[in-house]
């Protein structure tokens, strides 16, 4: 009970989840002559400045910081792919197959890298907008469930972990109350410990 | 209260605050025998308890109740419904389960639901009118909690929401919040606490 609120209810942080996806591997291009990097995680490198090389989104934002390279954004990160996409969420009752990372990514990139995006300000706005379409796709689903199954494909870890602790704790409540249902198992588990009570005197 | 710790399924959560407080609530039970000794709950102490006098019991005791069998083949005691699963509010459940305030029914009106489903005949289909108005229920729930502004319709409806679902509501709103922070890049960033600035500007 003395635990922060987040680890009671076994979710992550948005900046937890920020850090796992920091992990992707993303393309850079170097501009300074570099030797190998010997680092504690990995080695790296070595950075030759035309030639470029895919290294961890994390040390790839450290050396943009540095201005030391410069990133090449994914494929998925550009104004006509997401254009599609979002016509595609729009038109679709299903979510499109955008990278498990999207969110985390396109936020990392366009917040230390923008100039390395081509019409950056434009991505911006249409991420938002697929991102909402997306929620709002989440939230009519909920119109539909039950306790056995939602079908979320293609969701990202960071939308799968804001409505976690919502949905596993509504999920746990219905299905308590669907214990009690006249034709579930439990109810006629209960009802038999019932009867075996009252033959047995 | 989180929910992954329970030690029993039927017993309920042993530590939870909550499954303690909704054991608490009281239903109306007569007894088929005379009880000894117990004549104060009808305001006749030293004397004995009735048979077919209406008291309240809450439910923990009337669980254990249960257990105690008569001879002639039924319980010891005859169970009444409680108010707030009288056949009015099932009604009003059925027809919009989204207008019903069930805070002030009573507070753990899910729990109760389940709780006397244990130990009574579900008569009026109870359990299939509950199950229904949770899921009806969760959507707006969802929604209310992701709007920032109150309108008078939400504002009816969050007090209307019995305690389950306002735990739901309550989580709903951190985890827009804590996107809405990680958004807004306020993850990560040290900050001087308030008091610390206080007393340097004292100095």
């Amino acid at each position: 009970m003395a635990l922060p609120k987040y680890v009671q209810q076994n979710v992550f942080t948005p900046a937890e989840i920020e850090f796992i996806s920091e992990y992707e591997q993303i393309t850079i291009l170097p501009l300074q002559r570099m030797e190998t990097l010997t680092l504690l995680e990995g080695t790296y490198g070595p950075f030759r400045p035309p030639i470029t090389i895919k290294v961890p989104l994390w040390l790839a934002v450290t050396l943009k910081k540095k201005h030391k390279c410069s990133i090449q954004p994914p494929k998925w990160l550009n104004i006509d792919t997401l254009k599609k996409k979002k016509q595609k969420e729009e038109s679709l009752e299903t979510f499109s197959d955008l990278p498990y990372h999207y969110l985390e990514i396109s936020t990392i990139l366009l917040d230390c890298a923008s100039d390395d995006i081509p019409y950056s300000d434009e991505i911006k706005i249409l991420l938002k907008d697929i991102q909402e379409i997306r929620k709002r796709k989440t939230k009519s689903g909920l119109d539909l469930i039950n306790s056995n199954n939602i079908q979320l494909d293609n969701l990202g870890l960071m939308e799968i972990n804001e409505i976690r602790p919502f949905f596993s704790k509504a999920f746990n409540d219905m299905r308590k109350l669907e214990e009690v249902l006249p034709n579930s198992q439990d109810s006629q588990t209960t009802q038999s410990f019932n009867t075996s009570r009252n033959s047995a005197y | 209260m989180s929910s992954g710790f329970s030690l029993d399924e039927d017993e309920g959560n042993y530590f939870d605050l909550d499954d303690i407080l909704a054991e608490q609530q009281k239903m109306q039970i007569s007894f088929n025998v005379d009880i000894p000794g117990l004549g104060f709950l009808e305001n006749n102490p030293g004397g004995p308890l009735h048979k077919n006098e209406k008291v309240l019991m809450p439910y923990w005791i009337i669980m254990c109740l249960t257990l105690i069998p008569l001879s002639d083949d039924g319980n010891i005691f005859e169970l009444n419904y409680p108010k707030c699963f009288n056949k009015q509010c099932l009604n009003q459940l059925i027809a919009d389960p989204t207008t019903v305030n069930l805070y002030q029914l009573c507070p753990y009106y899910y729990q109760l639901g389940y709780n006397l489903l244990n130990v009574a005949q579900d008569s009026f289909s109870l359990s299939e009118i509950l199950y229904n108005a949770f899921r009806k229920r969760i959507p707006l729930i969802m929604n209310y909690s992701q709007q920032v502004h109150i309108s008078k319709e939400k504002a009816e409806f969050l007090r209307g929401l019995d305690e389950s679902e306002r735990q739901l509501y309550k989580i709903g709103c951190e985890s827009v919040l804590s996107m809405k922070k990680w958004i807004n890049r306020e993850y990560g960033t040290l900050k001087i606490a308030k008091s610390l600035n206080k007393s340097r500007l004292i100095l």
